[in-house]
């Protein structure tokens, strides 16, 4: 701080010396926004050299002559302002801040640019439009917020949305972005919460996120969590607290209802192979149980607490924090609870040497809920009560092998614990004018513990559990990545700009897992649920591991002319241990150009576009995250090949190869080619950004499905067989004004997105998934998207035997001869008179087509309001609850309001014979749009005037209400039209699910959660 | 400034240079035995084999797909349990079932996955130097194992895909050979095997494949055949050994306390063992258990008045009252039978009725395990091995050697003799004796005796003879993977 105020009084003397004739200009310069003074703000005299920074209070001096007209004050992120001087000795200035603003520092891969220097796709998001939205986790803040980002909220408490960057550009590999928190490379951002984080950047295309070569290909989300700055050090809270509650919940069949439902589906069965039944007397089943209400909670909380003290000097900034978040999920007994605690400093200990550490520990608990829970409150027959009178669980088992779900909830114990901690340091070293070596080692370590206990309980012969079994679980995780680059930043002639980067990173994964299992503990409460107080005879133990390394070197070529024509290059090599040894290595090259138009001669007098710039890329990425070890075919032991063969005092062991795989797989290339137009127009108040894409995944690893005279245990194998195309348009729109004391914005942003298989190799067969009890409902081939929904086409329903009768082809061949009035009658696609797969057509997409997201926030005299809203569609869900109809599964009240229940009844709804093998065969009935629009927040705050807060010594204190999707409109008949698909998580090989060929299929959604909550943000 | 740079130019060179010249991503897959590193020694040969032996009992092999294909096809079971559950399961009674049907995969996949680890062995244990006599009784038995699922899946789909080796895997799996193949690899696997396979064996290994296993197997299969002599070829040697003969009481026979007794030829060996859920993992018992209150199991499989009264109508009561354990009866192991009311169970009216044969008394059962896993699967007894006898015998006109056969396994159920038996006779003690073994529908389709038979439930002659080949394996391959006649 002394030495930062010496640089001023030098400063200033110097200057005072240069232009003795001159006179004293003063001000302070605060913000706008909030009225806080901006210290570091650029003050110059227009047209010379001649300027200074404003100090840590915002106030400056400046020398000026007699000639000088005007002040030009600049500062990143906030609207460069010009001022004439008029003769003033005293300027004060309130700059507008202006985020979108072309000339805001983007982060991009080991470097920062200027937004208008880029050639690539990159957005930004600040942590404050973030915290808007009340989640456990910053992921799902981003809905809505950049073009051509999808994610789909997933409503578990603690739970990772998923997230989509340009569509969907692998089968069998992960699909979710890379995560580079401050430069920790991970998979998983659960950790962090909304308020630990200072910008998030988007890398979409390939320009902007090549430099990440193997692990690029699904887009690059940097985060960079909270800095310190040079200011004095300032503590600021942030804290919000509310209520979340269950809407859009399906209404189920009452009691008698069902009796009645299931009455007219066992007739109908029964008529089939003209058998009669006796109906179900519904005076034997009083009960009416909605099982939702059993196993949900009316108005769970949610709560969130933020400190952080931020500041610092010229030359050591730093940031600390500790952030408490807590939600109580919809389920009763689920919950999530996480603590943060961060640090951030960075010092420039010697002139050429800057270092500094980061650091995120944090600690979460939450309770899970029995797998399947929802899907079995759907299913739950509602003719049975919770209890019966002696307090005891009632069980279904009248109506088949249901478990009861508030007897299977509140017997079921699952408790995860993680701490993670995400950081690292740095060393800086300015070897000479513009050259930067950089060292960077950073670590992420996980540890996880997971405890389910059972205890003891019967509600019936198949649903009960007498072992008392606890199992307890450790997973362990430690990343470390090491990453050395050279920065050199030079200009030929101040017209040849370039930034030059090489540098090369090692990283190693290792991941260890341990697990114990005995039965017998007996229940004393949850501190007694300890393995040591269980039997061990037949106690249980596993034990997993993996290890994955990679190393990679990499550059990049930053270069403008006079900041109007723009190159970037890059290229990295990539080795990974993951696959086999002469076959690791590939170059990921690319190369962006940008042409800035305004900044051309011929633009000059055209004062339309105040900054027009033409942009485009074509780069290549890969996509290496596939669970470890697919290409080797594994030796299989373990009990299940075991035998105690009779005389022997124990098991033998088994083994074998039990598993077909392709041993010459390799990862996935993506290529892909951006072009975009960015630009600003009237006075800069509107600011718009349009982009085209095409990416190609080639060699796209597709997931073959074994084909069963293969004899392997495993359902499906790996090979690179397929190419698959995304292409799209992106546009953001963003509109910001000022009406007299009124400040406003609107933005948009728009993304379309269209996806194919555009080819298979050779002999490879397309992948039939969605499998509901083994019934395919998808089918992904070469000419449709990933994951098509497949399956019959419903043209209506029978109504009579006649109707049955004459539904013949060309030949005159009853079509369907064995339906019954109710059935389904479907369409006869290849007219052979006969109703088989061989009639399966392609019934939509389960990949959103559109999505957009509209953002409004204005503001006037100390109120301030904030809407966002969020819409996508063009898709289909394949409402798989209806489609589990085995047996006595319930129905929706919907279905029961609407169904065929003798002729003219109902001419698009079936009989509730749903579990007839024909109509539950996959088609079109079961499909519905997935189109929905929501609100997804909303938030009216109010800043009490300073005036008032300064008296009792606080800078600032703003209070306010917020909503979160308290409007969420969709026809779907279901919980929510968002469906989270499962993907394949390099980092969780206990949770390997390869499935998105297989997504929108709701078997089990969380209910959506409006959330009502009110905020205070205090800075001291 | 200068000297700072060279300093820190050096540590970066060394840098790169130290991961470039190491060998930074060489190590072996962490917790991983890759395939070609099995198959080294001769422990890894015997494991290969005992994962055969412990793979028979998987859920595909004795769970529910040969209880619904081979049985409940049938004019003896139904599918049982609460009325609508499992509904798609009465498609097979009553002959409605598409080849889309999850069970007909489950059943074609899981003998192809038996026969691959039979493959594994056949294809990599000649590689490994061992102690040669044990060599060859480890692939022989691995050739009984192959031909034991290749039969049952050549009965059951007809043409079938034939995989030999692990080298032509790929390529058989998506053609399908013709019926006759697949009899001639079995014949050929199990005469290659009876050439090696012991008698008996020791405590520690009771209940693999001995000789006797080998050639029972083998005279079934000619039964399917008609090749009588070859038939009786077999079953003399079995019967002339002098090793085998019927427990006196047949209530007995399917007991844990008789298991791998003086009438078994091969049974599937399973086990309970507290704690271990893998190694106690059979199913077989479970789904056919008493279900309800103070039941121990599922209640599928749930035996038909039809089959009641040809006990009755043959005046059988000790087959009757084994095969058929009713509510409210004692068994002699004094469990009474309990569970859901009359008109319960799903097909039947009347008494609620399970299957006696799987049957696992109380005492036996350990808690936190799958109900009745310890139950061994018999695949072949004694008494069936009279009974081909019998039938050879007639078919070839001896009628006097037939009654000699067909009378001792009529003796042992206190049944009075037929002096001049007739196949039908024959048939009809095959269907009583062997009632829930899993082998009526088979023995209907063989003998000529299901349209007449399942007719009423809707079988079509021409057309149910054989299952439908699954979707699935159609899917694989659309062009050579033709589809039974009929689906």
């Amino acid at each position: 701080m002394r030495k930062a105020l010496r640089l001023v009084v030098l400063l200033l003397f110097v200057s005072s010396i240069t232009w003795a004739q001159t006179q004293a200009v003063t001000g302070k310069v605060t913000s706008s926004d909030d009225g806080m003074p901006l210290p570091g703000v650029n003050v110059v005299v227009q047209g010379t050299n001649r300027g200074t920074t404003t100090d840590a209070e915002g106030n400056y001096t400046l020398q000026i002559g007699a000639d000088d007209k005007s002040l030009v004050f600049t500062f990143v992120g906030f609207r460069t302002f010009t001022t004439p001087i008029n003769g003033r000795t005293t300027i004060d200035i309130a700059m507008e801040s202006d985020i979108t603003s072309l000339d805001e520092v983007v982060v991009i891969g080991y470097g920062e640019a200027r937004k208008s220097d880029l050639t690539g796709a990159v957005a930004q998001v600040k942590g404050e439009d973030l915290v808007r939205v009340p989640s456990a986790t910053a992921g799902e803040a981003l809905q809505g917020r950049v073009a051509g980002v999808q994610v789909t909220t997933n409503g578990a408490p603690g739970s990772a949305p998923t997230i989509r960057v340009r569509g969907l550009g692998s089968v069998s590999s992960r699909t979710e972005p890379l995560y580079v928190v401050d430069g920790v490379l991970t998979d998983d951002i659960t950790f962090l919460g909304s308020t630990d984080i200072e910008s998030i950047n988007v890398l979409k295309d390939a320009s902007a996120s090549a430099i990440y070569g193997i692990r690029a290909s699904g887009g690059v989300v940097i985060i960079t969590t909270k800095r310190g700055n040079k200011e004095q050090p300032r503590i600021t809270y942030n804290g919000f607290a509310g209520f979340q509650k269950a809407i859009n919940k399906v209404e189920m069949a009452s009691g008698p209802e069902y009796i009645q439902l299931l009455n007219e589906k066992d007739a109908i069965a029964a008529s089939r192979n003209n058998g009669t039944i006796t109906p179900r007397d519904p005076a034997n089943f009083p009960a009416s149980t909605n099982w939702y209400s059993q196993i949900l909670r009316e108005t769970p909380l949610i709560q969130s607490h933020d400190i952080t003290v931020a500041g610092g000097t010229e030359a050591t900034q730093f940031s600390l924090g500790g952030s408490y978040f807590s939600q109580k999920g919809l389920a009763s007994k689920t919950d999530y609870e996480r603590i943060n605690i961060r640090s951030s400093v960075e010092s420039q200990v010697a002139k050429f040497l800057k270092i500094g550490i980061n650091a995120n520990l944090s600690n979460s608990n939450q309770n899970n809920a029995p797998a399947n829970l929802f899907n079995a409150a759907y299913i739950a027959p509602p003719a049975i009560p919770v209890k019966l009178s002696d307090g005891s669980y009632a069980s279904p088992q009248a109506f088949g092998d249901f478990p009861n779900p508030a007897a299977s909830q509140e017997y079921y114990h699952d408790l995860t614990k993680g701490i993670r901690l995400v950081g690292g340091v740095f060393a800086d070293v300015n070897l000479f004018k513009g050259l930067t070596f950089r060292t960077y080692y950073g670590a992420d370590g996980n540890f996880n513990q997971n405890r389910k206990y059972i205890p003891y309980y019967f509600v019936s012969t198949t649903q009960r559990d007498t072992t008392r079994t606890l199992t307890r679980k450790i997973e362990n995780y430690f990343t470390y990545y090491w990453d050395n680059t050279l920065t050199y930043k030079f200009n030929i002639n101040e017209q040849h700009n370039f930034t030059v980067l090489a540098g090369m990173n090692a990283s190693e994964q290792r991941f260890t897992m341990l697990e114990g299992r005995r039965q017998g503990v007996q229940d004393f409460g949850e501190n007694t649920w300890y393995l040591n107080r269980g039997s061990q005879t037949g106690q249980f133990s596993d034990d997993a591991g993996n290890r994955y390394a990679s190393l990679s070197y990499f550059g990049r070529l930053l270069y403008n002319f006079n900041e109007r024509y723009l190159l970037t290059a890059t290229l990295r090599r990539d080795e990974s241990s993951l696959f086999p040894k002469d076959n690791r290595a590939a170059y990921f090259p690319s190369v962006g150009l940008g042409w800035v138009l305004s900044s051309e001669q011929f633009m000059a007098d055209q004062n339309i576009f105040q900054f027009l710039k033409l942009r485009g890329s074509w780069g290549r990425m890969g996509n290496a995250n596939i669970p470890p070890a697919q290409f080797i075919q594994e030796t299989t032991t373990g009990g299940k090949y075991g035998v105690l063969f009779p005389g022997g005092s124990e098991a033998q062991q088994g083994a074998s190869i039990t598993t077909f795989r392709v041993s010459n797989l390799f990862w996935e290339f993506t290529e892909e080619v951006d072009v975009a137009l960015e630009g600003e127009v009237l006075e800069s108040k509107l600011s718009f950004e349009l982009d085209f894409y095409r990416r190609i995944t080639k060699d796209a690893i597709f997931s073959v499905t074994t084909n069963g005279a293969l004899g392997a245990t495993n359902t499906d194998y790996l090979a690179n067989n397929a190419d698959i195309v995304n292409k799209g348009i992106e546009a953001s729109l963003t509109w910001r004004d000022q009406i007299a004391d009124f400040k406003y914005s609107v933005s948009g942003v728009y993304a379309y997105n269209h996806n194919e298989v555009s080819s298979l190799a050779p002999g490879t067969l397309g992948i039939y998934a969605g499998n509901i009890n083994v019934t395919p409902t998808t089918y992904t081939i070469a000419g449709h998207s990933i994951g098509e929904f497949y399956g019959r086409q419903v043209v209506g329903i029978f109504q009579n035997q006649t109707e049955i009768d004459s539904y013949v082809n060309g030949e005159g061949t009853k079509i369907q001869p064995n339906a019954k009035p109710g059935d389904f009658k479907f369409l006869d696609a290849n007219n052979d008179g006969t109703i088989n797969d061989k009639d399966r057509v392609f019934l939509g997409s389960a990949i959103p087509k559109y999505n957009f997201g509209i953002t409004l926030t204005g503001g006037v005299k100390g109120f301030d309001l904030a809407l966002d809203l969020y819409a996508q569609g063009g898709n289909k869900i394949y409402n798989a609850r209806r489609y589990r109809q085995l047996g006595n599964e319930n129905y929706d009240k919907n279905f029961y309001d609407n169904r065929w229940h003798g002729e003219g009844t109902s001419y698009d709804y079936p009989s509730a014979d749903l579990s007839n093998n024909e109509n539950k065969q996959a088609n079109s009935w079961y499909l519905e749009s997935g189109n929905f629009f929501k609100i997804r927040n909303v938030q009216v705050g109010y800043t009490i005037p300073s005036s008032v807060t300064s008296r009792i010594g606080v800078s600032k204190i703003r209070v306010y209400a917020n909503a979160a999707n308290p409007l969420v409109v969709f026809k779907y008949n279901g919980f929510s039209p968002e469906i989270p698909t499962p993907s394949a998580r390099f980092n969780n090989l206990s949770d390997v699910d390869l499935n998105t060929t297989s997504q929108g299929v709701d078997t089990n959604v969380y209910p959506i959660a409006a959330t009502y909550n009110f905020g205070v943000n205090i800075s001291l | 400034m200068k000297k700072h740079s060279n300093k820190f130019m050096a540590i970066l060179l060394t840098t790169v240079m130290l991961f470039s010249c190491n060998d930074y991503l060489d190590f072996e897959p962490e917790n991983t035995l890759p395939g070609e590193e099995f198959f080294v020694n001769p422990e890894q040969a015997e494991q290969s084999i005992v994962a055969i032996y412990g793979y028979m009992r998987a859920w595909e092999m004795v769970g529910f797909a040969p209880m619904i294909l081979q049985e409940i096809t049938t004019d003896n079971t139904v599918k049982g349990s609460s009325l609508g559950d499992a509904a798609y399961i009465n498609d097979f009674n009553f002959f409605n079932y598409t080849p889309d049907l999850f069970v007909i995969n489950d059943y074609w996949t899981g003998r192809y996955r038996g026969i691959n680890l039979a493959n594994q062995a056949l294809s990599n244990i000649p590689k490994i130097t061992m102690d040669e006599s044990r060599k060859a009784r480890l692939i022989a038995e691995a050739k009984f194992a192959r031909a034991l699922f290749y039969f049952d899946l050549v009965r059951a789909f007809g043409d079938i895909s034939l995989p030999t080796t692990v080298e032509n895997t790929f390529e058989e799996s998506l053609l399908r050979r013709p019926k006759a193949e697949a009899y001639a690899l079995i014949i050929q696997d199990l005469k290659d095997a009876i050439a090696v396979l012991p008698p008996q064996y020791g405590p520690g290994e009771i209940g693999r494949a001995t000789v006797w296993s080998a050639r029972g197997l083998l005279a079934k299969v000619y039964l399917y055949q008609e090749q009588w002599d070859l038939v009786l070829e077999q079953t003399s040697a079995i019967i002339s050994s002098g090793q085998f003969g019927l427990l006196e009481d047949f209530y007995q026979v399917f007991r844990i306390e008789n298991e791998n007794s003086v009438e078994s030829i091969f049974e599937i060996q399973a086990q309970a063992v507290a704690g271990n859920a893998d190694l106690s993992n059979s199913q077989y018992s479970q789904v056919q258990g008493v279900r309800g209150t103070n039941g121990f199991g599922w209640g599928f499989n749930i035996p038909t008045d039809d089959l009641a009264n040809a006990f009755d109508a043959a005046g059988d009561t000790e087959r009757k009252n084994a095969t058929l354990l009713y509510k409210g009866v004692t068994t002699p192991d004094g469990d009474r039978i309990e569970g859901v009311g009359e008109n319960e169970l799903e097909g039947i009216t009347g008494l609620p009725r399970y299957n006696g044969k799987s049957y696992v008394p109380r005492k036996h059962q350990i808690a936190g395990v799958t109900e009745g896993s310890e139950q061994n699967i018999r695949v072949l007894r004694y008494s069936e091995v009279l009974l081909i006898d019998a039938e050879a015998k007639v078919s070839k006109g001896d009628v006097g050697g037939a009654a000699t056969s067909l009378n001792e396994v009529r003796k042992r159920a206190s049944l009075s003799e037929i002096t001049s038996p007739t196949l039908q006779d024959i048939w009809n003690e095959r269907r009583l004796e062997l009632a829930l073994e899993n082998d009526r529908f088979f023995d209907l389709v063989r003998t000529g005796q299901a349209p007449a038979v399942l007719g009423p439930l809707g079988f079509v002659a021409g057309k149910h003879e054989v299952f439908p080949i699954p979707q699935r394996a159609i899917d694989a391959n659309r062009e050579t993977m033709t589809q039974n006649f009929g689906y």
